[in-house]
């Protein structure tokens, strides 16, 4: 409960244009939505077979899980707020179409004959009659779909939409649950709010809710407008993935630029993804610059087997092969290495004397291990390390990644795997052994560039490059315990750090 | 003048009109009668186009329906349904004055029409203007029909089975209506109306039209057709009004005597009973109760001695 203050009082701001973002997003895709279901329908009712098709292709649409659906749109529209908006509205098509047909189909038949037989026009039929008539079911249709819509929009979070699901992705991530609270209650007290408001305005009458359709339209294309004016001349568009760390590095690329730039514009997409996600948008020209790891780059994005354990040649290998296979400069590497760990307790080292994995042999028989899934079955993980270092530990299970920290702060287990950098190894009061022997492989951490993008602000590279060989590990796992633990400011924490150490002038 | 000149209407392979020739004079209350499937409803649906005939052509004073504007047409008509067709999300003031609406009459006007109407059948504006249909019994909802077709001051109103579904008391009372609006109106007013009912249409009718299976037996007045029926299907529809023996409470109930009851605590008798059990029972009883239609209706000795003395006019 404190913490969830905390966050409030810290993130205030920040939660709040997550807030916007999602409203904005869910609404526009409604008002989409309805603009094509309500007119379709309409057209259609009196066309059964037709309707009757168009609803089947909605109601196809609408079990495309919606991971899929946005992953299918990326190739045609990128990523961020346009595919969102097109995978909601998508989903948000199908209620509110069939319960506007079924609105219009379900009137009496004798009230239709009574309302040609007077002589009504077709629109005053319409306006006076029919959709007052099928009104009520038109609204549920939009609570429907605004309900969806609001749910939904939390996974727009994972294609840099932003939104309120970014607090719930970096919640399920660093197992918080004041972030993920946040994300969930305020997506549910949104949807509460609107389907309250939607329903009141299925009791205005036909006119009012025109006027309020329109003042809404006007307002949201009033602000498109203003949007597309004030765009700023070339920016530098910098993105990170979930999380602290890259949320304080890209912090300190833009400190660092403006420093030396102090009139460039540079935008930040915090929490914009994974790492398909940035890969694509980098090369989309979507984004400029992002941080990326040796090893991922490895692993994911040039996709090489056996690169070895040389930190060195694995920077030097991966560099090359992004220059020739997608144009892209990936500058010089911190010192940091974020790889894999074994960590233990600081009193179970201080105990038996351990500083390397080498050491852990003379108390193999003691160790109780609990190792991430992922880290228990790969060959890089525990497999390889046992072998690499012969050891035979007293007792290892497997668990759920975000438990393991609390299984050794509770003594269950004794030793668990880990990043170098993860916070919790400062906040549990833990150790990481060294990697005496070198087996896991390296993760530094450089900025990925677009060539073009370096093209066109000269001495870019040289601003970046000033982190080149910075930042211990002790010191990036000081900053994410700040961020994530305490609720620090990630751009605060990333500028005392540079202030600190002599890369940024006050 | 409506004229139905060689009209034919076929449904795949039914023909349901058989070269139909019927002139209905201006301000006549003309009513077609005859049993279901005889063609009466498609008749009356061709005069405001509802339903489109075949071949042949209708004619109001000399002009072709099928070329006059179809919405002039309809709004210079009032209509009433079966199903009464009160639109629900409308007021009664607002269900009255839609046509009016349609052409572009104030709203001060509409009101003050609705009102008046209202009067003349004998419900309260200021009780009844505001309400939602909804609001108001089977009988009293009828009504709003019947003066929402006046609305507009039409030359015609074509009414489709319009108190069929109703009790029959409610029934009685809204034939009265028709009866006294059209003595009443000062516009030479013709309507046009459908029924199975040959009470109804023999109650109604300044002049009757017999239809059987889209052909028409025979067109006149009462006296005509009661007395000289055209042929033997005219002389059986209209049999059982001409027999005045055995009469039973049925028919006293079914001629709209008798008030509808929810509970009842007076002796219980059949349909079928003779009139002469019944005022027996009647003489020791305030009133007996008759199951009809799965209601009870209760009959009090006034009311059975009503029903006589229409039927001695009747017979005079």
């Amino acid at each position: 409960m404190t913490d969830l203050l905390r966050v409030l009082r810290t993130q205030h701001q920040d939660i709040l244009s997550a807030l916007g973002q999602h409203l904005s997003i869910s609404l526009i895709s409604l008002l989409i939505a309805a603009v094509i279901a309500i007119p379709l329908a309409i057209y259609l009712r009196r066309y059964r077979r037709v309707a009757g098709v168009v609803l089947q292709i909605t109601g196809v649409m609408q079990t495309i899980p919606s991971l899929a659906l946005l992953g299918f749109l990326i190739p045609f529209v990128g990523i961020g707020t346009l595919p969102a908006i097109i995978a909601l509205v998508v989903y948000a098509v199908m209620p509110i179409f069939q319960n506007t047909y079924t609105g219009f189909t379900t009137i009496d038949p004798s009230l239709e004959e009574a309302a040609s037989a007077f002589g009504l026009s077709r629109f005053h039929r319409l306006t006076r009659i029919e959709l007052p008539l099928a009104m009520p079911l038109i609204v549920s249709g939009l609570r429907i779909a605004m309900v969806m819509i609001i749910g939904t929009a939390t996974l727009a979070a994972l294609i840099g939409a932003g939104g309120l699901g970014t607090y719930i992705l970096l919640g399920i991530q660093n197992n918080d649950n004041s972030l993920l609270l946040i994300g969930a209650i305020l997506s549910a007290v949104l949807a509460l709010i609107f389907s309250a408001l939607i329903q009141w305005l299925g009791k205005l009458s036909f006119r009012k809710i025109i006027y309020i359709f329109a003042a809404i339209l006007v307002l949201f294309a009033g602000w498109g407008a203003y949007a597309v004016i004030s765009r700023p001349a070339p920016t530098i568009t910098i993105a990170g993935k979930l999380g602290s760390e890259p949320e304080i590095l890209i912090n300190m690329y833009k400190d660092l630029i403006q420093q030396d730039h102090p009139r460039q514009k540079v935008v930040l997409k915090r929490n914009f993804g994974t790492t398909t996600f940035l890969y694509k948008a980098l090369k989309a020209g979507q984004i400029d610059i992002y941080p990326e790891f040796t090893g991922t780059v490895m692993e994911s994005l040039v996709k090489v087997k056996n690169y070895g354990h040389d930190p060195q040649k694995i920077y030097r290998q991966g560099k090359t092969l992004l220059k020739q296979q997608d144009n892209l400069d990936y500058l010089s590497p911190m010192h940091y290495q974020n790889g894999y760990a074994l960590v233990v307790s600081k009193a179970f080292a201080k105990k038996y004397h351990l500083k390397t994995i080498d050491d852990l042999k003379a108390v193999q028989n003691k160790v109780k291990a609990g190792f991430d899934l992922d880290f228990y079955q790969q060959k890089d993980g525990y497999p390889g390390v046992r072998k690499a270092y012969n050891l035979k530990f007293g007792k290892v299970s497997s668990m759920q990644s975000s438990l393991r920290y609390k299984a050794i702060a509770s003594g269950e287990v004794n030793l668990v795997d880990g990043y170098t950098t993860d916070p919790q190894i400062q906040k549990y009061h833990l150790v990481a052994l060294k990697d005496n022997r070198k087996f896991f492989p390296p993760y530094q951490g450089a900025p990925l560039v677009r060539n073009k993008t370096l093209k066109q602000h000269p001495g870019l590279k040289r601003s970046l490059n000033k982190l080149k060989g910075k930042i211990t590990d002790k010191d990036m796992q000081k900053m994410n315990y700040q961020v994530t633990f305490q609720h620090q400011k990630a751009a605060t924490v990333a500028r005392n750090y540079l202030i600190k150490h002599g890369l940024l002038v006050k | 003048m409506i004229e139905f000149k060689h009209i034919t209407k076929t449904y795949g392979d039914t023909d349901v009109i058989k070269d139909l020739n019927l002139t209905i004079n201006s301000g006549e209350l003309f009513v077609l009668v005859g049993p279901s499937g005889s063609g009466k409803t498609t008749s009356v649906k061709m005069i405001n186009q509802l339903i489109q005939q075949t071949s042949g052509d209708i004619e109001i004073d000399g002009q072709n329906v099928q070329t006059t504007d179809l919405r002039q047409l309809r709004l210079g008509m009032g209509y009433v349904l079966q199903n009464i067709a009160l639109f629900p999300n409308l007021t009664i003031q607002e269900n009255i004055g839609i046509q009016l609406e349609e052409l572009k009459v104030p709203k001060e006007k509409r009101v003050a029409r609705a009102r008046d109407l209202l009067t003349q059948v004998g419900l309260d504006p200021d009780s009844y203007a505001g309400r939602m249909p909804d609001e108001l019994s089977g009988g009293e909802q009828q009504r709003i029909g019947i003066i929402r077709a006046l609305a507009t001051n039409p030359n015609i109103i074509l009414m489709d089975e319009a108190f069929s579904a109703l009790d029959p008391l409610s029934r009685k009372q809204l034939q009265d209506i028709v009866l006294d609006l059209h003595a009443k109106a000062t516009n030479n007013l013709t309507i046009v109306f459908v029924t199975h009912d040959m009470r109804e249409a023999l109650r109604l009718g300044s002049r009757i039209a017999v239809l059987q299976d889209g052909v028409i037996q025979q067109v006149g007045t009462q006296e005509e057709i009661l007395n000289n029926p055209a042929n033997a299907f005219v002389a059986n529809f209209f049999k059982n009004e001409q027999e005045t023996q055995t009469a039973t409470v049925g028919k006293v109930i079914i001629q709209g005597y008798g008030h509808r009851v929810t509970t009842t605590d007076t002796p219980k008798m059949a349909f079928e009973t003779e009139l002469s059990d019944a005022v027996r029972t009647l003489r020791q009883q305030p009133a007996i109760s008759v199951a009809y239609h799965d209601a009870w209706y209760q009959l009090k000795l006034a009311d059975v001695l009503d029903f006589i003395e229409n039927k001695e006019e009747a017979l005079d």
